[in-house]
């Protein structure tokens, strides 16, 4: 997004006492950079600073207040690049000239558009727009986030250190796992709407557009407090760019195209303003996608093929005292599962893992068809969110959402039966109110803080010939307060949470007598109004969660370095499949059954990580553990009868899992740093992770943890021209070691061997008055390595993607209606 | 029940409708109702005449926590019979037939009989333990246009020769062998590759074991 600024043209007054216009390079300028919309100074934004003449640039940061001054600059025209995360760039040419009196000398004022909400200065003591301050999180944004786009959320993601992918066995199907968390263990929160979708499946993907995202932002660790139980592992924060708050008509279109799996989409968005009706702003949104089945180095993964496309708008009114936006977003998605993914019974599932690679490959085509199995989906998100200032108390945010996800799910069935196998609905609503009270200084420290209260009611319908999970209603509410104590080097937070909720599962006859038969139900919960009937059976759970963090920059000298702690309790509350699971779980040849009486479970975790956040260099090393009580554990649990310890099915005999709590240590670890060199067109950047998890009840290894894994990239930055710039080349490589922490009993194959993956890219911009073309290049895999990852479903039938190419152009365009004289 | 809710959704929620309906609704058209087989009865009819005996494996909770069963099959020895299998849905009200829709795609369907007391084309020739033989007593064609590829024998009739005394399993097997990509995936030869211990192509739907008495 380029601002209305793009290029402004600016006269400048550097201060200097030698009048020659040919003089030596002694000018000086000085500018203020100030977040539009608070006017604030921007510490720390970054400029690159491109002198006349095809000098090599500099750079230089602003200071604490936004002031920056750069001395020993040469008459001449000089091009300066401003940026900020979570604030959209600024290109600028500055004409350095002598002033022609003292009174010229000005500094230029640079005003970024935040990427964020509108907030009023009450409440905002420090500025910095990290959801959090005290936990460790990364975001990606701006030119990062557009190298991402048209891939599905969790591969957006997967770059961050700490964050994996478990993959299912479709095309572009994924969730995130951050630390070893993944499904019902981390929240994913969509313009401050919880995402809501069938999260306890392993093969459901979250039905997320991050098109729609002008920012993703990862919690690494526990981010409860704000967000609810489900956030116990992390957080996936997306937001939408801020509607535009200047009349004027921006936008971004932009394509992508993929050689691997052959495909590619289309994307727009348009933000309108008018000039009237000032305050009034709209935008719409759209994306398209398709792309055919993948390929193997050496051969096609049958059937995983997919479309998808989404549309959203939003309305919405700004003014100093109140903010209202209505929006309504739409996903479609069909995604082919792979024809190599046998999972009919365990027998065959065994050959499949034996035979290291699918049956009848020959016949295997990549193509855009879509057969069964496949999986078709619908999410519609609607919301309103309004934010009122008072007075000087402080803001009000309210938030209401509904969310509809209707997934689909077709098997390979005999030609007469035309339907799904598998049909959810889940309707959810929400509302969410949040208190920012003022600033209160007490001397040199400030508190600010969030009162909160949110409260959903859900409801989901299942429909199919066989039990899996029952029918359910569920209300939940929970109440919360952070306080945030400031001070100049030191912040501490403190966060507090209550939850409850009461869920009511519907369980059909077949359903309920054989979990009554198997004593998974507590029968004092459930109420069997007449004999053939089924049952209903009702939940209560209430549960209090804490944190308490620290923020501290301990050297004077140097603010760039800071220290961040954070303690939490969190409770995280059963999810339906761990009550009620009852059936063939969908992605692997066991029966799955959960257990009614199953309780909430608490962990407390602890995580430090230091900073440096310096002009040229940004190294972040992070630690953690988490100690979880009664954790919620799919394990297998011997049977008697004719197949024990299996069960016998029409389908041969198939292992039984079941949740149990048992008590788990989760710890590990994240290093990641990137380098620009301060006068050599280089950078390097890189990070590595390690997750450990152990089940202490059984003294072993925890199930879908991800292996060890480290990533380095090196960049060469070409220098600007005139027509280009922000132009680089980057190789990259990816190794990934085998998962040796595995406990067999709880796996079906061994884990895959370590692999090494090369990629490799390049990007440029080019810029005119009120458009900005970006275009850029991936390689991925470019060894074309056969491998195997050990968090993908895939891995127990076929080998991982083979090499390919995605190639992305997009065009930002800002056509203000008035131009500010703002510069 | 989900174009129940789709109906109160409308009624909440009129940008969906707008936008393009939440779905295609098919009301009252339960049309997965058949897919499930909870039951496989084998038919035993002596060739020389004689009642029939008749022998099940039952799920009766489906993929529910209660372990399925099979009633232990007993022949007599010398005799030759003709094996019918049946696959049902007993967990619909009625009892569903699926034997029929097995039929009617006879030419995306296999029924083995194998196990260590059965010898016969999907058993291997080293089983020494066997106590009956098997040999396919239908073809494709039995059931239709034989449209694809070889006339095969699909399996649901075969002839079970009763020749040793003893205790032993046996085993049926129906996978379903649909086209992918237009290429036929029911050749001949699976029963042998089957015997073979390989990977067989196409999908499991029934795999029931029963414990043969021959006296």
């Amino acid at each position: 997004m380029i601002p209305p600024l793009l290029l402004a043209t600016l006269v400048l007054a550097p201060p200097v006492n030698d009048s020659s216009p040919r003089a030596a390079c002694t000018l000086t300028w000085e500018a203020v950079v100030l977040d539009a919309d608070t006017d604030e100074g921007i510490p720390g934004a970054q400029l690159v600073l491109q002198p006349a003449g095809g000098k090599s640039p500099s750079f230089v940061r602003s200071e604490r207040d936004g002031r920056v001054e750069v001395t020993g600059l040469c008459p001449g025209t000089m091009r300066v690049r401003v940026s900020k995360a979570e604030h959209a760039s600024l290109a600028l040419e500055v004409a350095v000239e002598v002033p022609q009196r003292q009174a010229d000398v000005e500094p230029t004022i640079i005003e970024l558009e935040g990427l964020h909400d509108h907030h009023s200065a009450h409440v905002i003591v420090i500025h910095d727009e990290s959801p959090t301050n005290v936990a460790a999180s990364e975001s990606l944004a701006g030119a990062e986030l557009a190298r991402a786009r048209g891939q599905g959320l969790a591969d957006t993601l997967s770059n961050m250190s700490g964050v994996t992918t478990l993959r299912g066995p479709a095309g572009g199907m994924g969730k995130p796992i951050i630390r070893g968390q993944f499904g019902r263990r981390n929240a994913i929160v969509v313009d401050g709407v919880r995402h809501e979708g069938q999260e306890w499946g392993l093969d459901h993907a979250p039905e997320v557009d991050p098109y729609a995202a002008g920012r993703i932002t990862v919690i690494k660790g526990a981010g409860t407090i704000r967000f609810g139980p489900d956030a116990v592992g992390g957080v996936v924060l997306l937001e939408g760019l801020p509607l535009p708050r200047r009349p004027g008509l921006s936008g971004e279109v932009s394509s992508v195209g993929f050689s691997n799996p052959l495909g590619g989409g289309g994307a727009a968005r348009i933000d309108w303003a008018p000039a009237r009706g000032r305050g009034f702003a709209m935008r719409v949104e759209g994306n398209l996608a398709r792309h055919r089945a993948a390929m193997t180095p050496t051969y096609a993964l049958d059937n995983t093929g997919a479309s998808t496309w989404n549309a959203g708008t939003r309305l919405g009114y700004a003014s100093e005292l109140a903010d209202v936006e209505v929006g309504y977003h739409l996903m479609r998605s069909r995604l082919g599962i792979c024809t190599c993914l046998r999972v009919s019974s365990p027998d065959e599932f065994q050959l499949s893992i034996d035979r290291r690679g699918p049956v009848n490959l020959d016949l295997y085509t990549a193509d855009f068809t879509l057969d069964r199995p496949r999986q078709e989906i619908w999410h519609h998100v609607a919301f309103a969110h309004a934010r009122v200032m008072l007075a000087q108390a402080g803001e009000l945010h309210v938030t209401y959402a509904f969310q509809f996800d209707d997934r689909q799910e077709f098997d390979i069935v005999r030609g007469d039966i035309q339907g799904p196998q598998l049909r959810f609905g889940l309707a959810t609503h929400s509302a969410d109110l949040r208190f920012e009270h003022s600033a209160v200084h007490m001397g040199t420290w400030a508190l600010v803080g969030t009162l909160g209260a949110s409260a959903s009611q859900q409801r989901n319908e299942f429909e199919s010939a066989s039990s899996l999970i029952p029918d359910y209603r569920q209300w939940s509410w929970g109440i919360y307060d952070v306080e945030r104590f400031v001070h100049e080097r030191v912040e501490l937070e403190i966060g507090a949470r209550y939850d409850g909720l009461h869920r009511l599962a519907l369980l059909s006859e077949r359903d309920y007598l054989g979990q009554d038969a198997g004593g998974r139900l507590d029968p004092s919960r459930c109420d069997r109004a007449s004999a053939g009937d089924g049952g209903r059976c009702t939940h209560q759970f209430h549960t209090p969660s804490l944190s308490l963090g620290v923020l501290g920059r301990p050297i004077r000298r140097v603010p760039e370095f800071s220290w961040r702690t954070q303690l939490d309790s969190s409770a995280r509350i059963p999810a339906i499949d761990e009550q009620f699971m009852n059936g063939a779980a969908p992605s692997f040849p066991i029966l799955g059954f959960g257990d009614a009486k199953i309780g909430v479970e608490r962990s407390w975790g602890g995580e430090t990580s230091l900073q440096y956040d310096g002009d040229w260099l940004f190294v972040e090393a992070a630690a953690y553990a988490t100690y979880i009580d009664d954790y919620i554990y799919f394990v297998p649990q011997p049977q008697t009868g004719q197949c024990a310890p299996l069960t016998c099915t029409t389908r041969g005999p198939f292992p039984v899992f079941a949740f149990v709590p048992t008590d788990a240590l989760f710890g590990g670890g994240e290093v990641r740093f990137d380098l620009t060199a301060p006068r050599l067109p280089f950078g390097l950047s890189g990070s590595a992770a390690w997750v450990r998890a152990l089940d202490l009840d059984s003294r072993s290894y925890l199930a879908f943890v991800p292996a060890d894994r480290y990533a380095l990239a090196g960049r060469y930055f070409w220098p600007d021209t005139k027509v280009s710039s922000r132009g680089y080349l980057e190789l990259n490589g990816t190794v990934v070691a085998r998962q040796t922490r595995v406990d067999p009993e709880l796996d079906f194959a061994p884990a895959p061997p370590a692999y090494v993956l090369l990629g490799a890219g390049a990007g440029v911009e080019f810029a005119a008055a009120q458009q900005l073309v970006h275009v850029s290049v991936v390689g991925t895999n470019l060894l074309n390595q056969r491998y195997r990852e050990y968090n993908s479903l895939l891995r127990y039938f076929a080998d991982e993607p083979g090499w390919g190419l995605q190639l992305r152009v997009s065009v930002d365009f800002d056509v203000p209606r008035a131009r500010g004289a703002a510069v | 029940m989900v174009p129940r809710m789709r109906n109160q959704t409308i009624a909440l929620f009129v940008p969906c409708v707008l936008a393009l309906g939440c779905g295609p609704t098919e009301p009252g058209h339960d049309d997965h109702d058949t897919e499930i087989i909870s039951r496989v009865e084998l038919t035993f009819t002596p060739i020389a005449g004689g009642d029939p005996r008749v022998f099940a494996f039952s799920d009766p909770d489906g993929d529910g926590g209660v372990s399925g069963s099979a009633e232990p099959i007993v022949l007599a020895l010398g005799e030759t019979y003709s094996l019918r299998v049946a696959f049902l849905n007993d967990l619909a009200d009625p009892a569903v037939d699926i034997t029929e829709e097995v039929e009617d795609e006879a030419e995306d369907h296999f029924v083995f009989v194998l196990g260590d007391g059965v010898a016969g084309p999907a058993s291997p020739s080293s089983v020494s333990t066997a106590l009956v033989s098997h040999a396919y007593a239908d073809l494709e064609s039995d059931y239709g246009a034989n449209a694809i590829g070889d006339d095969l024998p699909l399996g649901i009739v075969s002839t079970i020769e009763a020749t040793k005394a003893g205790t032993a399993g046996l085993r049926v097997v129906l996978r379903h062998l649909p086209e992918l990509n237009g290429t036929p995936q029911k050749t001949a030869g699976l029963p042998e590759s089957l015997a073979a211990g390989e990977a067989l192509p196409g999908d499991v739907d029934v795999d029931v074991s029963f414990e043969l008495t021959i006296q």
